[in-house]
């Protein structure tokens, strides 16, 4: 079998959440695999367990709550801050499976939640049971196992409110087959986490009605240089590694990168003086991007270590893009800020911000 | 009967511990219970048992050269007033044995004074009350001395650094103890940890010995440091006092303290420690205090937050108060017209009782419920953290669901004193002062320039700034330092004098000092960099030098953090009043003023620069603009980056895409300031012609008009070439530009509209009557007449399309 990029936790983490079953004492809620306070340690880490955190910053406790309730859980923040990452490893753990997701777009249909119909096999033989093609809520319910839903706020709101009577009956009508058959009732430990990203269409827009059935729970970004520069190291190491680039990156390099991904992101510099903010979104997520591919430009490009002026090309490639006020103001942050800093690597990084002529 | 003494660690306000010190009290019946209170009350101690609501506080003070003031805030649920009453009940030697803070401040400014090699006798005497000076500050219990002393969640803090520096000593170390023991019981902070180990059920041995090592743990054996020094020596007499009248003696203190007077052995029979006498600048009074208060979030923890909670706790218990506490969430958000259905109620209910069980609480503590009503009731992403998950003031676009259930868990119980209570010394203080300069009832008219009536204007300021009714000022200059002399006062009599005067007392014992303390608390969270300068205006105008000390140094961060342009040039053109004229406290030139022009003009240049990439130039920005410009000229030696303000305004005037005022205003900025040398003809005029395009032309002018108007009209074609430009406009153009244009030209005196009418009489061969009839007001709006003319026009080319006029 060939490597897969990226496997999903259940399976990244199968001995870990193994152990974690086995040495599991706590109480657990109904159809859950491990008690609340192991899930904790599995996504917080524990040193004693010799398990790496793997959200950082970020309290998972009330989420594991709501998710024992029969309210769904509504991951709400900035893009980039680990809200599907939350809720796959919550799955993984909770349930053992995360895959079952449906990700939303203004394309989803009720069918791609639900469950559809084999053709062939409802012309032949009518509505049964054999030619009901289940989606991933349908198998979430029978299962007793989390259902995903990325990015619920890009549906249209018709197709959200589906998951009206689910969440509130936890019933799912198959009104066209007869019988017993037409009602799937939850299995305990079902239950829905959602994602939604307040820079696209917010959950503003989302009906009351739907809202009501959910807890929110706002991810935010990392607070702290040091955690998230600590982050993006550790996993820009790891994509390098698996891209073939030998050399991670080093740790000024990084410290420009973080720091100004930091800076644009808050509108507030680290010494507190106030900058721009970007449009587009600065996230933790988008800085481990731009420093993997800071890394594998400086290697396969330039057989070299990446330095500074990499990063001011990466940034504009990859974050700035083709947006020109963003591109002002990250001009007026070179000329205003970065060039006061003090230090080599923040001088060659404000000597590289020609490239934001371009 | 051999002394006994026992020593019960308590924190402020804490319900689990006055109930362990009633049971205490109750089974060991001890002869003598000391209680960690400001000790100059033990004379007075009867005025707690007169007929008052609580909260109440004791208000100690300072006044004088230096005035300070510190609240100790006591509850139904404080541990201290269960002492006191139980201890009253019970017939025990009841005492306060702390050093009142006015007595340590005494000593601290003898002890500056000795070092500054001046006398250092008779403290307290000195300050004759003309020289106003800060008050202590508007956060009660900052002077309190918690127990337990907050802790910023600090990530910060290098934890490597700390082996290298020497080892911390007092409530350094008490800090990094619970630092550390947070860390090993996986908390956020010090209010989930105290809960946790203190608030839950349990009996009271149990709790005892809990709270008896927690205390031993975290204080170490690092001796007292600071001001601790002198408490705990205090202390110490006055427990060694208690052991030598071989009774036996409970102690009731602050936990960090706890474990340093546990080890106190019988020694002799010592007098109780003595104290100075309090006077009419120093001394401690009672005075009403609000559960508002007492959760301020700021500052050192002046003990439990959330006073309506722990009130229904001690009432009733964890298991009631949480029932309550939630219902009244939910009141309150409904109050505020926030749908809040039966179903989400019941959510927040669970999800509490959930949260509960998870963290392993026996009973739902105050986090497992304000985390659950947040779970519940929250439908929105959050633009700010849970504010019970940090430290401080609530941060901007905190979501107002939270807000109100926060205020839910505060609660807004007042206290009220019984009417027996000797009134603090604001009363007399400010009828004394009122008496002595001559301020009488009706109007009166003060010199600014006598040294007689600048006094009184002082007082009388003071007195406004109390919002004391009665004491109105009808005319006067708006900025203390400005060159208009006189103001004209109106002193009346009112109804509400005499209590608004009492309430005023939590401010400060007189009005000076209670101006100060006021003005103080205006300064706070969310406060503006204009609006910091206006309140240094007002110290400036009741005199509080000291005041204004403070507020300089914190007008640095803010100038910093201001975002608008407007705003902070409204600030800069008053603190350039006070950096050139300030006679009166003395701020002329002073090197804080200095430093806040210059990161101010740094500051302007940043967010000019934001401007020109696309923002508004109004009036407030070109106003802005002026002001910069000023200190650029009038301060030259306080500006540090003096050398940017030129090329960042030719960079703007360069900009293409910004706002054409901004562009006119900065080369206003640039003429006027000489940094192009003197005005030259052909650039000026090439300037302008480039800037002529009729939508930006009104703007460009107003701009450049608003600065360098007088340089300008140095230049002898000015007026022809805006006639030439003007001119040549199409008619629509020229309706496009009209409102603009006229704006520009208010700028102008009418002295100087005369000149340019009678040049552009000149250009167009008109007679003197007719150049006159140029000035003249027009019989009707303008803009209306140039439609007029508009529509006539549009009229006659029609006409000359169809043929009407001649040939088409
Ligand atoms: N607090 C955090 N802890 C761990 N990783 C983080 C954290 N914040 C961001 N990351 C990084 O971001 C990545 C997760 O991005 P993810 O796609 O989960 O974000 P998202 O919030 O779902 O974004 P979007 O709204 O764009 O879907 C992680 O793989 C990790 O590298
Ligand atoms: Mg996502």
């Amino acid at each position: 079998m060939t490597e897969r990029q990226r496997p999903p936790a259940e399976e990244l983490y199968t001995e870990e959440l193994a152990n974690l079953a086995r040495q599991d004492r706590g109480p657990k809620p109904p159809g859950w695999r491990l008690s609340p306070q192991a899930i904790r340690s599995f996504i917080m880490g524990d040193e004693k367990l010799g398990i790496r955190a793997k959200i950082v910053g970020q309290s998972s406790l009330r989420c594991l709550v709501t998710l024992a309730t029969n309210r769904g859980l509504m991951l709400v923040g900035e893009p980039g801050t680990a809200k599907s990452l939350l809720s796959e490893l919550l799955a993984a753990a909770i349930c053992g499976t995360s895959t079952l997701t449906i990700q939303g777009s203004a394309a989803t249909t009720e069918d791609q939640i639900r469950y559809s119909w084999n053709y062939a096999l409802l012309l032949a033989e009518g509505p049964t049971p054999k030619a009901l093609v289940p989606a991933p809520l349908y198998h979430a319910m029978k299962r007793g196992q989390l259902c995903r839903f990325e990015e619920i706020t890009r549906c249209p709101l018709e197709v959200q409110d589906t998951l009206l009577s689910v969440l509130s009956d936890r019933v799912l009508a198959v009104p066209e087959l007869p019988g017993e058959d037409g009602l799937v009732f939850a299995t305990q430990g079902f239950n829905l986490i959602a994602t939604a990203n307040t820079r696209d269409r917010g959950v503003n827009e989302m009906s009351a009605a739907l809202k009501r059935r959910f807890n929110f729970e706002t991810v935010f970004p990392i607070d702290d240089l040091k955690t998230e520069l600590a982050l993006v190291k550790r996993e820009s190491e790891r994509w390098l590694k698996n891209s073939g680039v030998p050399e991670p990156l080093a740790d000024d390099v990084l410290e420009v990168l973080v720091t100004t991904f930091r800076e644009l992101r808050a509108g507030l510099t680290e010494s507190g003086d106030a900058t721009d903010r970007l449009s587009t979104p600065m996230s933790t997520a988008e800085a481990v991007s731009v420093a993997i591919s800071v890394g594998v430009r400086a290697h396969f490009l330039r057989q070299d270590v990446a330095n500074p002026a990499d990063v001011v090309e990466c940034l504009v490639g990859a974050a700035v893009k083709d947006n020109s006020e963003d591109r002002v103001k990250l001009k007026r942050y070179f000329e205003q800020r970065v060039s006061k800093r003090k230090g080599a690597h923040w001088k060659a990084f404000f000597d590289a911000r020609k490239v934001l002529e371009k | 009967m051999p002394p006994s003494l026992h020593v019960i660690g308590v924190r402020h306000h804490s319900p689990a511990c006055a109930r362990l010190v009633e049971h205490v009290l109750r089974t060991e019946r001890p002869e003598i219970v000391l209680i960690e209170g400001p000790a100059d009350m033990n004379e007075r101690l009867g005025e707690f048992h007169l007929d008052h609501r609580l909260p109440l506080a004791v208000f100690s003070f300072l006044s004088g050269e230096q005035r300070r003031a510190s609240w100790f805030p006591l509850c139904e649920f404080s541990p201290e007033w269960v002492g006191l009453k139980v201890a009253r009940e019970l017939g025990s030697d009841v005492r306060f044995f702390d050093l009142p803070s006015w007595v340590r401040w005494t000593k601290a400014l003898d002890a500056a004074r000795l070092d500054a090699g001046l006398d250092g006798g008779a403290p307290g005497l000195d300050g004759d009350g003309d020289e106003g000076g800060a008050s202590g500050d508007e956060n009660p219990g900052v002077e309190r001395d918690p127990e337990i002393v907050p802790l910023e969640t600090d990530r910060d803090t290098d934890t490597e650094d700390l082996d290298a520096a020497p080892p911390p000593k007092g409530r350094d170390r008490w800090n990094l103890a619970i630092k550390a023991l947070l860390t090993r019981l996986g908390l956020e902070d010090m209010d989930s940890l105290w809960d946790q180990l203190f608030e839950i059920p349990q009996a009271p041995t149990k709790l005892e010995r809990t709270l008896q090592e927690f205390f031993r743990e975290t204080r170490g054996d690092t001796p007292a440091d600071g001001e601790d020094v002198d408490r705990e020596a205090f202390m110490t007499e006055a427990v060694k006092w208690a052991l030598g009248q071989g009774k036996s003696v409970v102690v009731i203190c602050g936990g960090f303290h706890a474990p340093v007077l546990e080890g106190i052995v019988p020694e002799g029979t010592p007098p109780f420690p003595t104290l100075p006498s309090p006077d009419l600048h120093r001394g401690s009074y009672l005075i009403p205090y609000r559960f508002h208060r007492l959760d301020s979030l700021t500052g050192y923890a002046s003990g439990m937050p959330s006073p309506a909670y722990q009130q229904a706790v001690f009432d009733l218990g964890a298991e009631a108060a949480g029932d309550q506490l939630l219902m009244s969430a939910i009141v309150a958000l409904r109050s505020k017209k926030q749908q809040v259905s039966p179903a989400d109620a019941i959510a927040a209910a669970a999800s509490a009782e959930a949260l509960r069980r998870m963290r392993g609480h026996p009973v739902r503590l105050r986090r497992d419920l304000l985390d659950g009503l947040a779970a519940a009731l929250v439908k929105d992403a959050l633009d700010a953290p849970l504010p019970w998950t940090y430290r401080g003031p609530l941060r901007p676009r905190t979501d107002p669901t939270l807000v109100a259930i926060l205020g839910a868990f505060c609660g807004d119980t007042e206290g009220r004193l019984d009417p027996r209570t000797p009134q603090p010394p604001i009363v007399e203080a400010t009828e004394e002062a009122l008496r002595q300069a001559k301020i009488a009832l009706g109007p009166s008219e003060l010199k600014l320039t006598l040294p007689q009536d600048r006094p009184r204007s002082q007082l009388l300021h003071a007195l406004r700034v109390l919002e004391i009714p009665g004491f109105q000022r009808s005319k006067g200059p708006s900025w203390a330092t400005e060159g208009a002399r006189t103001e004209v006062w109106t002193v009346a009599d009112h109804p509400e004098r005499l209590t608004r005067l009492i309430e005023a007392s939590i401010y400060g014992p007189d009005p000076y000092s209670a101006a100060a303390g006021r003005l103080q608390g205006l300064v706070g969270e969310g406060t503006g960099f204009s609006q910091l300068v206006k309140v240094l205006g007002e110290a400036m105008w009741v005199g509080l030098s000291g005041l204004a000390d403070e507020l300089l140094p914190q007008l640095i961060p803010l100038v910093q953090a201001e975002s608008s342009l407007a705003d902070l040039g409204a600030g800069l053109k008053a603190l350039l009043e006070v950096y050139r004229y300030d006679d009166l406290l003395g701020n002329r030139g002073s090197t804080a003023v200095a430093e806040a022009l210059s990161l101010g003009f740094d500051r302007g240049l940043w967010l000019s620069e934001g401007t020109a990439a696309g923002g508004i130039c109004g009036g407030p920005e070109i106003n802005a603009l002026i002001a910069m410009r000023d200190v650029f000229r009038y301060a030259p030696s306080a500006l540090e980056n003096r050398d940017a303000a030129v090329p960042t305004f030719e960079r703007i005037a360069g900009n293409p895409a910004a706002p054409a005022a901004q562009k006119g205003g900065s080369l206003g900025f640039l003429w006027s300031t000489g940094a192009w040398g003197p005005v030259q003809e052909p650039e000026t005029l090439a300037a302008i012609r480039a800037a002529s395009l009729p939508g930006e032309f009104g703007d460009f002018l107003s701009g450049l008009f608003a600065l360098a108007r007088e340089e300008l009209s140095r230049v002898e074609t000015l007026p022809t070439l805006l006639d030439q430009v003007i001119a040549g406009y199409p008619d629509d153009d020229f309706l496009i530009a009209l409102p603009g244009l006229r704006y520009a030209f208010s700028w102008f005196p009418p002295k100087e509209k005369d000149r340019f009418a009678r040049i552009i009489a000149g250009v167009l061969g008109l007679s003197p009557a007719q150049g006159d009839a140029l000035r003249a007001t027009l019989p009707a709006d303008p803009a209306a007449l140039a439609k007029t003319q508009a529509t006539e026009n549009a009229a006659l080319e029609r006409g000359r399309r169809f043929g009407l006029w001649g040939e088409p």
